[in-house]
């Protein structure tokens, strides 16, 4: 925009660097809590006792609350702040506006706040890394669409015509999340916390992976890509290494991340071509990931000798390794034969905590050491303090995943040992006690990551109360941007269209949809090929109550349900799964980790007692057991007069209950129930025991299995 | 049996098809990357972080 002598005009404004600490304190807030939350849990695991008996405090019901906090609190409100803060000054203009920022920042901490409360009180979908309810779901979409219009808005009122490589990150970051959280969070409301998923057993993991592992892409990934990409050359005062690398490594990964979901699945159900690729595209993510890395680390040339002095720099430079790591760990566990050995084991817990602590932490913990005295015009307290805080981070970080990697290697190293046709360790509990004291060194080097943390609060604490009080904003000149002046129409292919954000935008969406649909397409057109099995029947309401009951006390985080079609595993658990055993679960519940065994052929490997006694106290029937009590259970309430309603619900889609099942249901729950407690034939049972939840869950236990081998 | 049916999945083709437009995309990219008159344009965005306090 020029005046009329020509000249361009100069704007004056000021950033909003309100936003940016708001974000950046409440990144340190939870983080304290995420972090805290994983101690915690990692106890649990290596001591029982610790769940203390308490229904809200177990590793079932806290693990999501952990896992949403470390991603969506710890990690979403950092990205927040870096965007905020580096979006500003590479567009060269303020936030489009300060209310809808306000409401950003507001509506995020309610959601964190919601999840809080919901998760512990068991009000879960029972889908990994989207546990929310959806009350909550709707309030994302919103909260999430507010960010993304106040975002392309500030970039159409923005003051430079080139969108820096980092602008793109957070683009495709805005555009796939919404794509992700929509689709996986379709589901039919029962009541005002409980839902049931749109999608049914394969279909259901094919979309609930895709969203997974493309939430870990465009979460985890890209925009903590696009902080390194302005924050390791502001902290070395020197540009990224290859400009032209960053614009290869941003369409690479944009496009090829999404096609990986399917390496969740492998040896699952899925069929053939979809495991290959997912396996094919997770090893060539290996040459984006790297070629991001690279570039990081490139970009150091000539400063390496002040990695020794700045302890920004070496969780800058830690952090790019780590991710280095974990992006050459993630493909080699894709490659099936050894997926077939560290699927459902502590390696993968190891994997994913070397890129949560190293490649996320650390990037999250650069930035708040870079920023915080930025943005509260000071310096850092103490660099001494920052420099041991990353070295305690660092040997928790080392023995954190050490221990995984060894318990998850002994983990399935016994699962699979098989001689002479017989498992070598039947009893599934002989891998658990094997591995607990690796859990004790991991709860430890957990402990050492958050006692680092603890010293980063005091020393940004102490900073920002030495911060001087009322300082004014700084103001910025620039001139405002005019197509007409600029070079705009000289430019042309990949220059040009950093200049133009909507074709940038449309041409990310793209990207990101080509494999989305690949992958999607077989799941959401399943039905079509899919039928019916005499050997599997819908659930009964007492069953459908007691699935409910499974998904309220997280029990798919230690139990998987599905038989891989693996000799030891057929051996220890009984016939494969078939695809058509699954069509009627909303949600699927196949599990990720195998904290305890596998329960998809529990169904009649038990009496009714000894689920009975095992759910109250699990080392009464297996002594050596690390599995929470659940007293509760045989206090808790069905509500009977509902069932009706969630029966309806499952018919709406596509579970052939009939009408008169609609209508009894509550009479042949109560029917069902009190065949079970005369079955057991409890010495003195607890008053109405056939009205608790207890029985409800044993039996949904037992409708678990295949009557028949298909 | 849904594997067998899936095989025949008629869309598979689509993957194919998403491959190729995968690897001509990334072509293009680099040459339009990669040619010596990009160099200056990308020298410059390159120092955008920079030009900020």
């Amino acid at each position: 925009m020029t005046n009329d002598t020509n000249t361009p005009v100069i704007d004056r404004f000021s950033f909003d660097n309100g936003i940016v600490k708001a974000f950046l304190l409440a990144t340190i807030v939870w983080g304290a809590v995420a972090l805290l939350l994983g101690v915690v849990i990692a106890s649990q695991l290596a001591h029982w006792k610790l769940n203390f008996g308490i229904s809200w405090l177990t590793f079932g019901r806290l693990r999501p609350l952990h896992t949403n906090a470390a991603i969506f609190a710890f990690c979403g409100n950092a990205i927040f702040a870096g965007i905020y803060h580096s979006s500003q000054r590479l567009l060269k203009t303020r936030m489009f506006s300060d209310t809808l920022s306000k409401i950003h920042f507001w509506g995020w901490q309610l959601i964190i706040v919601a999840a809080a409360i919901t998760l512990p009180l068991g009000m879960t979908s029972g889908k990994e890394y989207a546990e929310l309810e959806w009350p909550i779901d709707i309030l994302i979409a919103v909260v999430w669409l507010v960010f993304a219009f106040n975002y392309f808005a500030t970039i159409k009122v923005r003051r430079e015509r080139h969108l820096y490589v980092a602008i793109w990150f957070y683009i495709a970051t805005i555009v796939t999340i919404t794509i992700l959280h929509v689709v996986n969070s379709l589901a039919i409301p029962v009541s005002l916390f409980k839902s049931y998923s749109l999608f049914a057993g394969a279909q259901d993991a094919l979309v609930q992976w895709w969203y997974g592992h493309n939430a870990v892409a465009f979460f985890l990934t890209t925009p903590f890509l696009g902080l390194m990409y302005y924050y390791l050359p502001k902290a070395i005062k020197q540009p990224i290494y290859s400009y032209r690398l960053s614009i290869i490594h941003f369409w690479s990964l944009v496009f090829i991340y999404i096609w990986a979901g399917p390496h969740h699945l492998l040896y699952s159900v899925l069929p053939e071509w979809a495991q290959t690729v997912g396996v094919v595209f997770s090893i060539t993510l290996l040459a984006p990931s790297w070629g991001g890395m690279i570039n990081g680390l490139l970009t150091m040339r000539g400063a390496w000798s002040r990695v020794r002095k700045e302890p920004i720099l070496k969780f800058f430079v830690a952090a790019l390794t780590l991710y280095g790591m974990a992006t050459f760990e993630g493909p080699l566990l894709s490659i099936k034969s050894v997926n077939s050995l560290a699927h459902f084991t502590d390696w993968i817990v190891g994997h994913v905590h070397s890129g949560a602590l190293g490649w996320n932490g650390f990037m999250i913990f650069a930035l708040l050491y870079y920023t915080v005295p930025k943005v509260w015009k000071t310096k850092l307290y103490s660099d001494k303090l920052a420099t041991t805080h990353f070295w305690v981070a660092t040997v928790g970080i080392v023995l954190y995943v050490l221990s995984m990697w060894a318990s998850g290697v002994t983990q399935g190293l016994m699962w699979q040992a098989v001689e002479g046709g017989r498992l070598v360790y039947p009893d599934f509990v002989e891998t658990v006690t094997k591995i607990i004291p690796l859990y004790y060194v991991r709860a430890f080097g957990g402990l050492l990551y958050f006692v680092g943390y603890i010293v980063m609060i005091y020393n940004l604490t102490k900073t920002i109360i030495s911060a001087p009080k009322n300082v004014e904003e700084d103001i910025i000149t620039a001139p405002r941007l005019d197509t007409n002046t600029l070079d705009a129409g000289k430019e042309s292919g990949h220059r040009w269209v950093e200049g133009v954000a909507s074709t940038f935008t449309t041409l990310v969406i793209v990207a990101v949809l080509a494999g989305s649909v690949i992958e999607i397409l077989p799941a959401i057109t399943a039905h079509t090929y899919m039928k019916p099995i005499p050997e599997k029947t819908p659930y009964s309401s007492l069953e459908l109550v007691g699935r409910d009951i499974y998904i309220r006390e997280g029990c798919y985080n230690c139990h998987s349900q599905q038989v891989r079609p693996l000799k030891n595993e057929v051996l220890r658990y009984g016939t494969k799964s078939v695809p058509e055993e699954y069509i009627y679960d909303h949600p699927f519940q196949w599990g990720s980790k195998r904290t305890g065994p596998d329960v998809s052929r529990v169904g009649g490997k038990y009496p009714d007692l000894w689920h009975y006694r095992h759910m109250i106290d699990p080392r009464s029937m297996v002594p050596q057991s690390i599995m929470p009590s659940y007293p509760w259970l045989t206090k808790g309430r069905v509500n009977f007069a509902e069932l009706p309603k969630k029966l309806k619900v499952m018919r709406l889609m596509g579970v052939p209950y009939s009408d008169d099942e609609i209508k009894n249901a509550a009479q042949d729950a109560r029917r069902q129930a009190k065949s079970i407690v005369m079955t057991m034939n409890l010495a003195s049972p607890p008053k109405k025991l056939e009205e608790r939840d207890i029985i409800a869950l044993i039996a949904y236990l037992q409708k678990l299995h295949l009557k028949k081998d298909i | 049996m849904k594997s067998e049916v899936l095989q025949q999945f008629p869309h598979i083709q689509l993957t194919g098809f998403a491959m190729l437009l995968f690897l001509g995309s990334f072509i293009a990219v680099a040459i339009q990357t990669f040619k010596r008159s990009a160099r200056p344009t990308f020298q410059r965005i390159s120092e955008l972080p920079l030009e900020d306090n």
